[in-house]
C-alpha cells in the first residue's frame, strides 16, 4: 500500500474513524491535552493522543481539540464548557485505556440519550413522507414504483373508465 | 389522424398540422387555460339545471347513525392521541426539568473527576521519590543521590553491565552452538494486542503430513 505513508496509517481510514465511540455531550467547547515527550508519566497521555484523537475529532467535529506538548510537568487533559467552567483531568502514569473509560463516563453522552437521538432523527427522516420538505415530492419519482400517470398513461386495466365500459359489455 | 386530435381536444391545446404531402407532422403546443372569471356562463351551460341526486330516506337515516357512531369514535382515539404525545413532548421538552437533569450531572462529574484527580495525585506522591518519571536534570539526581557519585555514562552502562554476563564469547561458543541446534524454536502462537503469547498449537500438522506422505509410499 504505497498510499498509506506514516506511522499507524490505519488511524486514518474511514473504518477505523468510524469505530469512534466517545460523542461529548453538547456543553463541551474544546478539548486540550498536555503532555510530554520521552517521558514515562506521559505515555498514557500519548497513546490516548495517537490512538484516538483522530476518532474523537471526526465524530465531534464541532469540538476544538489541542494539544500542547512540553510545557507542564505532567500530563493532564482539559475540558472547556459552554458555560465558561472548566474541568481538569490528571492522567499522570495512566494508561491509555483507563484516560479513555475515565472521558467516556463523565465526558461523552450516554447509550440512552444515543438511542434518542437516533430515534428523533428516524422520526424526523422517515423516507416514507412525499411532499415539500421532503427529499422526493411523490412516490413516482422512486424507481420501480408507478410512474406519473402526467408522463406515462396508466395501463386500461387501472382505469375506472375502462373497467367500467367493460363491466358494461359483460352487462 | 382523428384518433390523434379526438385525444388532443381533451387537453387544452393547439395541434397544428402540415397537410401537404405523407404522413401528418404534428407541432402540439400546450397552453395552461382557464376561462377568465368574468367571462359568462358558455351558452350551451346557461340554463343547465342539475338532477339532484338520488336520495333514499330511510336509508339516509340509517347512515347518519353510522355515521355518528363512527365519528364520536374516531374523534376520540384522536383527541386522547393528540392529549397523551403532547404530554409526553412537553416533558421531554421542559427546561427546568433538563436544567435540573444538567446540574445532577455537573456535580456528578465534578465529584468523579475530583475523587479520580486525587488518586492520581496520590500514586504520584509515591513515584515523586524515585524521581524516575519527571525530568530531573541528572547533575541534579546526582547531588540528591550521594550514594553512588559515578559519571552519567557509567549509569547508563549498568544495565548493560548486567546483561554482558550472558554475551557469548570465545569459550562458551561451542557449548552455545550445541545448545542452539538442539533447541528448537516454535514460531507457530498468536499474541493478542497487549503482547500476551495465547496458548501455543501443538505441533500435529506436521507430524500428520509426514503420516501421510508415509501411507502413500508404504
Amino acid at each position: 500500500m504505497p498510499f498509506m505513508k506514516g506511522r499507524a496509517p490505519i488511524r486514518r481510514t474511514l473504518q477505523y474513524l468510524e469505530k469512534g465511540n466517545m460523542i461529548f455531550k453538547e456543553n463541551i467547547r474544546v478539548l486540550t491535552v498536555n503532555y510530554n515527550t520521552g517521558q514515562k508519566a506521559s505515555e498514557g497521555a500519548y497513546d490516548f493522543v495517537f490512538w484516538n484523537l483522530a476518532q474523537i475529532q471526526y465524530k465531534n467535529p464541532a469540538v476544538q481539540i489541542v494539544t500542547l506538548k512540553n510545557m507542564t510537568p505532567s500530563p493532564f487533559l482539559q475540558f472547556f464548557f459552554n458555560n465558561g467552567k472548566k474541568i481538569v483531568v490528571d492522567v499522570d502514569c495512566t494508561p491509555r485505556e483507563q484516560i479513555l473509560d475515565h472521558v467516556k463516563d463523565l465526558f461523552c453522552k450516554t447509550e440512552k440519550v444515543l438511542e434518542e437521538e437516533k430515534l428523533a432523527q428516524m422520526k424526523t427522516s422517515n423516507p416514507a413522507n412525499f411532499g415539500w420538505a421532503f427529499p422526493r415530492w411523490c412516490i413516482c419519482e422512486v424507481p420501480g414504483q408507478v410512474p406519473c400517470p402526467g408522463w406515462v398513461p396508466l395501463p386500461k386495466h387501472c382505469r375506472m373508465k375502462y373497467q367500467r365500459m367493460a363491466e358494461e359489455e359483460n352487462m | 389522424m382523428s384518433f390523434i386530435k379526438s385525444i388532443f381536444s381533451k387537453c387544452n391545446g393547439t395541434l397544428i398540422t402540415q397537410t401537404i404531402r405523407g404522413p401528418p407532422k404534428i407541432l402540439y403546443q400546450v397552453i395552461r387555460w382557464r376561462k377568465p372569471r368574468w367571462v359568462p356562463r358558455a351558452k350551451s351551460k346557461e340554463f343547465y339545471v342539475r338532477r339532484p341526486t338520488p336520495v333514499d330516506p330511510e336509508e339516509r337515516v340509517e347512515l347518519k347513525i353510522r355515521y355518528d357512531h363512527y365519528r364520536t369514535a374516531v374523534k376520540s382515539v384522536r383527541s386522547y392521541i393528540r392529549k397523551t404525545s403532547l404530554a409526553k413532548a412537553q416533558k421531554e421538552d421542559d427546561h427546568l426539568i433538563r436544567e435540573q437533569e444538567e446540574r445532577e450531572d455537573w456535580e456528578r462529574i465534578l465529584l468523579k473527576n475530583k475523587q479520580w484527580n486525587e488518586d492520581i495525585a496520590q500514586a504520584r506522591s509515591v513515584s515523586v521519590q524515585h524521581e524516575k518519571v519527571y525530568f530531573p536534570p541528572k547533575w541534579k539526581t546526582q547531588l540528591l543521590n550521594n550514594k553512588f557519585e559515578m559519571i552519567p555514562d557509567v549509569i547508563k552502562l549498568l544495565p548493560v553491565l548486567e546483561q554482558s554476563k550472558g554475551f557469548i564469547t570465545l569459550e562458551n561458543m561451542d557449548i552455545e552452538i550445541e545448545k542452539l541446534l538442539n533447541s528448537r524454536k516454535d514460531y507457530n502462537f498468536a499474541i493478542d494486542k497487549f503482547g500476551n503469547v495465547q496458548a501455543k498449537e501443538s505441533d500435529t500438522s506436521v507430524k500428520r503430513k509426514h503420516k501421510a506422505e508415509d501411507s502413500q509410499h508404504g
